[in-house]
C-alpha cells in the first residue's frame, strides 16, 4: 500500500460507528497524487451517478485538496456541519459527508424515488387534468410552482419530529393567506408528538387538537389544479414528503362538494352537476331515516297510494322497518368496504354477487322490502356522487346517527337529528375558521390579510 | 346593518306561528284586532329603533357587559335575572306549543315525553354552543326554509279555498277599540331584535341608517302580521275563528298539494315550522344562558379543565322546561302565555330604565 493513503479522520470515524456496520454504509477514501478526500454516505439513499458526476470524477479531474474544496463550496447543494446528531439525521436521509483540505462538508444527494406524477385515481374529471401529484415532496412542490407563477407563492420546509423525520412544506400566496391561520398550522406542526407519520392522512388527523371528530377539518387532495385553486383562495397547503395527497386549510364544509368538474363546464353544466351533488348528499343521509319514519311513524305525511305500496311491499317483513334498514345497510356498507378492499379483476364479482343476487334473494325471502332496497340501492349510488371521499366517509356516519334518531324519535327524531347536525357543523371549527358558514364575498376580510 | 340581525328579527317573527300568538291575535277579530295591530306594528317599529340606536353606541359590547361596567350590582342583578326568566319563558311557551302542535298534527301516538326530548337534545346542544356559531347556525337553517317558506305562502295565498270575502268581513271590524292583549301579542313578534343584548358582541360595525333597517323590520312585521291573521280567517271563515285552538295550522292543513308526494301541505309546514322554531327556542335559551352565565359560575362545579356550571344550567332548563310541557294544558298555556304576553311592557320598562342608566354612566364616565 502506497504511504499517501489518506489518514481516516476520527470524526469521521466516530460517525461510521455510530451508523454501524449496515452494509449499505460506505466509507470512501479518494487519493490522487497529494490530493486527498474521504467520502461518508448510506449507498442506498445516495444518488449513485450524479454523486460520480458531481464529486468523484472533479476530484480526478481538478487532482488538488485546495481547489477541490474551493470547488465543494462553491456547489449550491452543501451545508454547513450541524452538530453530530443532526449529521447522522441527514446521513440517513441521503446527503454525503466529505472530509477535504481538514474540513468537513455535507453535500446534499438526495436520491429521488417516485417523482413521476401519479395518474388522478380518487377525484378524476373528464375535462380536468388527469396527472396528481407524485410522492415526492421536491417534485410536488415543484408541480404546485409550475402551475402558480407568482413570486408571492412562500414555500416553508420543516421537518416532523417523528420517527421518520418526515420533511413537510407549507405553501402559501403570501399576500393572501389568513396569518392567524397560519401561526395556529405552524403551531399545530410543531407541537406533532406522534412516533411515526407516515401519510397526509395522518398528518391531517394529528394537526387537529380535537380527537373526537366526525368531519374532517382539513381536506386531503391528490389534484395540483385543486390545490393552486385553493392557494389562490388564501388557504394554506401542508406538503408531506411520500404522499401523493396535500393537506389543504382552513376548509369550510363546502369546500368538499366542489368537484374540480365544476370548473371545466359552462355555467348551466356546473350548476346542475352542483345540485346534484348537493342532492346525493341529502338522498344518501336521509333517504333510510325517511323510510323508518314513513313506513313507521308517520305513513299519514305521503299520499295515501304511496303509503300503500310502502306498506304492500312491506308485506312478510318479519321485523319493524329500522332492523331492516340496518340489516340492508350493513349489507351495503359491507360491500363498498369490500370492492374497496379488493383487487380491480375481482371487485366486478363482489358487486355482481352482492348487488344483484343479495337484493333479489333478500326481497323473495321477505328480509326486506322492494321500496328498501330501491332506497338502499340509491343511497350506495348517492353515496359516490360525493366529491370528495373523506366527506362521503363522515356522511355514511351521520346516517347512522340519523336512523337511530329516527328509530327512537319518528319524523321530528329526524328533523331535529338534521338540525343536531347542522348544529354539530356550525360548532366545530378549522384552524379557528368556523366550518359551515355561508360564503360571502366578505369585503372586509381582504383587507385584513397581513403578509406571511 | 349587519345581515344577522335580520335573520334574528326573521326567525322570531316566524316562529310565533308556532306560539299561542295566532289565536291571542284572533280572540280579537270580532273587537279591534286590526287597529291594534297597526298600532302594535308602530310600537314595535319604534321600539326596534330605540333598540338599534341604543346598541350602535355599544358596537361588541353585549348589555351584561354594559351594566356591569355603567350600574351597580344592585341594578345589574335583579335585571339580569329578570331578563334571563323572560328570555327562557319564551323559548319555553315555542317549545310547548310545537310539542303541542306535533302531538296534535304529526305524531299522535307518541309519548309527551319522547317529543319533548327529541327536542330538547338538540336544542341543548346548539344552546351550548358559541354565540357567533348560534348565529351562523341561524343562518343556515334561514337559508335552509326560505325556499320552503317561498313555496308554502305561494301555495297558501294562491289557493282556491282561501276565501277574501271572509278577509274582507274581518275587515269590517277595523274601526274597533283596541285590545289590550292583542297589542302585546303584536308586541312580542317585534322582540326578535331585543335577542342583541346578547348578540351585540358579534355586531362590532357602527351603522347609522337605522330608519332602513326599521323600515325592513317593518315590512317583515306587516308581512308576517297579515299571514298570521287573515289565513286562517281566510281558509277556516270569520265567524267562528276565535274558537280554534290552533287556527293557523288548521287553515295550513286545508291546503292540499295535488301532485306533490306529501299531499297535505301541512306537512311541509310542519317541517318548516318545526325547524324554525328549534331555533327559535335555541337563541331566546342560549341568551338566556349567557344572562345567567354572566351571574353565576360556581367553582364546586369545576372537574379538570372544564366548568361544569353550564351543563348544570341547561339541564335545569331542560327539567323545567320538561316538567312543563306535561303539566300544562292547552288551555292552561294559552292563559299563561297571555299573562307573559302582558307583561312585555313591563319588560320594556324595565329596559328603558337600564338603557337609560347604562347611558348616563356613559356619558358621565370620561369625567369621572
Amino acid at each position: 500500500m502506497p504511504d499517501s493513503t489518506p489518514v481516516f479522520p476520527p470524526y469521521m470515524k466516530s460517525l461510521q460507528d455510530a451508523l454501524g456496520s449496515s452494509s449499505d454504509v460506505v466509507q470512501l477514501p479518494l487519493a490522487i497524487n497529494k490530493a486527498e478526500a474521504q467520502l461518508l454516505f448510506v449507498k442506498t439513499v445516495v444518488e449513485g451517478s450524479i454523486m460520480q458526476d458531481t464529486i468523484i470524477k472533479p476530484f480526478y479531474e481538478i487532482a488538488d485538496t485546495e481547489k477541490f474544496a474551493e470547488y465543494l463550496n462553491g456547489m449550491p447543494n452543501h451545508l454547513q456541519i450541524p452538530d453530530s446528531e443532526e449529521v447522522l439525521k441527514k446521513l440517513v436521509q441521503g446527503f454525503v459527508l466529505i472530509y477535504c483540505n481538514e474540513n468537513y462538508l455535507l453535500l446534499e444527494i438526495r436520491k429521488l424515488k417516485n417523482t413521476v406524477p401519479l395518474q388522478t385515481v380518487l377525484e378524476s374529471t373528464i375535462h380536468g387534468p388527469q396527472s396528481a401529484f407524485s410522492e415526492d415532496l421536491e417534485t410536488n412542490i415543484g408541480i404546485i410552482r409550475q402551475h402558480y407563477h407568482q413570486p408571492d407563492l412562500f414555500i416553508e420546509t420543516m421537518e416532523l419530529k417523528d420517527l421518520s423525520s418526515r420533511a413537510v412544506a407549507l405553501a402559501y400566496d403570501r399576500k393572501k393567506v389568513n396569518t392567524q391561520v397560519l401561526r395556529r398550522l405552524k403551531e399545530q406542526l410543531r407541537q406533532i408528538d406522534e412516533p411515526l407519520i407516515q401519510s397526509a392522512g395522518d398528518l391531517a388527523i394529528r394537526l387537529t387538537p380535537r380527537k373526537l371528530n366526525i368531519f374532517p377539518v382539513s381536506l386531503l387532495t391528490e389534484r395540483p389544479d385543486r390545490t393552486i385553486y385553493n392557494i389562490t383562495g388564501g388557504k394554506i397547503i401542508v406538503i408531506v414528503d411520500g404522499s401523493p395527497f396535500v393537506i389543504m386549510a382552513p376548509v369550510l364544509f363546502f369546500d368538499f362538494m366542489v368537484s374540480m368538474e365544476e370548473n371545466y363546464h359552462t355555467f348551466f353544466i356546473s350548476l346542475f352537476n352542483t345540485i346534484l351533488g348537493w342532492t346525493g348528499l341529502m338522498i344518501c343521509l336521509l333517504l333510510p331515516s325517511f323510510y323508518i319514519a314513513f313506513a313507521s311513524y308517520s305513513p299519514e305525511v305521503l299520499r295515501t297510494e304511496l303509503t300503500l305500496s310502502i306498506a304492500g311491499s312491506r308485506i312478510g317483513v318479519p321485523y319493524p322497518t329500522f332492523i331492516e334498514v340496518l340489516i340492508m345497510l350493513l349489507f351495503v356498507e359491507l360491500l363498498t368496504e369490500a370492492s374497496i378492499r379488493l383487487p380491480k379483476s375481482i371487485n366486478a364479482t363482489a358487486t355482481t354477487v352482492g348487488g344483484l343476487i343479495l337484493g333479489t334473494a333478500s326481497v323473495e325471502a321477505a328480509i326486506a322490502s322492494n321500496i328498501l332496497i330501491i332506497t338502499i340501492a340509491a343511497v350506495a349510488i348517492a353515496n359516490f356522487v360525493i366529491p370528495i371521499n373523506e366527506l362521503s366517509f363522515a356522511i355514511r356516519i351521520c346516517r347512522i346517527l340519523l336512523i337511530a334518531f329516527t328509530s327512537l324519535f319518528g319524523l321530528i327524531g329526524l328533523i331535529s337529528g338534521f338540525l343536531f347536525i347542522i348544529i354539530h357543523l356550525v360548532n366545530i371549527d378549522s384552524y379557528g375558521q368556523p366550518y359551515l358558514r355561508i360564503p360571502w364575498r366578505d369585503k372586509s376580510s381582504e383587507k385584513e390579510v397581513g403578509s406571511g | 346593518m349587519n345581515r344577522f340581525l335580520y335573520y334574528l328579527v326573521f326567525l322570531n317573527m316566524m316562529a310565533i306561528i308556532t306560539t299561542p300568538i295566532p289565536s291571542l291575535l284572533l280572540i280579537g277579530a270580532h273587537g279591534g284586532a286590526i287597529p291594534t295591530m297597526v298600532l302594535g306594528l308602530f310600537t314595535g317599529m319604534l321600539i326596534s329603533f330605540f333598540f338599534l340606536k341604543f346598541f350602535n353606541k355599544f358596537p361588541g359590547r353585549d348589555y351584561t357587559e354594559l351594566l356591569k361596567a355603567y350600574t351597580s350590582n344592585y341594578l345589574r342583578v335583579p335585571v339580569t335575572i329578570y331578563f334571563a326568566i323572560v328570555w327562557y319563558l319564551a323559548g319555553t311557551i315555542t317549545l310547548v306549543m310545537l310539542t303541542f302542535l306535533l302531538i296534535t298534527f304529526l305524531t299522535p301516538e307518541m309519548s309527551i315525553y319522547l317529543i319533548a326530548i327529541s327536542i330538547l337534545i338538540t336544542v341543548a346542544f346548539g344552546v351550548l354552543l358559541k354565540s357567533k356559531s348560534v348565529l351562523f347556525a341561524v343562518e343556515i337553517i334561514v337559508f335552509l326554509v326560505v325556499p320552503i317558506a317561498f313555496f308554502l305562502f305561494i301555495k297558501l295565498y294562491s289557493s282556491s279555498e282561501l276565501d277574501w270575502d271572509q278577509v274582507r268581513t274581518s275587515l269590517m271590524y277595523s274601526n274597533s277599540v283596541p285590545k289590550y292583549g292583542v297589542f302585546t301579542a303584536t308586541l312580542f313578534s317585534f322582540s326578535g331584535i331585543a335577542n342583541l343584548i346578547v348578540f351585540n358582541r358579534y355586531f362590532t360595525k357602527r351603522n347609522t341608517n337605522h330608519l332602513g333597517a326599521v323600515l325592513i323590520i317593518g315590512l317583515f312585521g306587516v308581512f308576517t302580521l297579515v299571514t298570521t291573521y287573515f289565513i286562517p280567517i281566510g281558509l277556516n271563515g270569520f265567524d267562528q275563528v276565535d274558537r280554534l285552538i290552533f287556527p293557523w295550522t288548521s287553515a295550513a292543513d286545508s291546503v292540499r298539494m295535488k301532485y306533490g308526494i306529501v299531499e297535505r301541505a301541512v306537512f311541509l309546514f310542519m317541517l318548516f315550522f318545526v325547524a324554525i322554531s328549534f331555533m327559535s327556542i335555541t337563541v331566546h335559551w342560549h341568551v338566556s344562558y349567557k344572562l345567567i352565565q354572566s351571574l353565576i359560575r360556581i367553582d364546586k362545579l369545576q372537574m379538570r379543565n372544564n366548568n361544569w356550571t353550564p351543563f348544570l344550567t341547561v339541564a335545569v332548563f331542560v327539567a323545567v322546561a320538561i316538567y312543563l310541557t306535561v303539566w300544562l294544558t292547552q288551555y292552561q298555556l294559552y292563559t299563561y302565555s297571555a299573562y307573559y304576553f302582558n307583561a312585555i311592557p313591563i319588560f320594556i320598562i324595565v329596559w328603558a330604565v337600564t338603557m337609560f342608566a347604562v347611558k348616563r354612566g356613559h356619558d358621565n364616565e370620561p369625567l369621572a
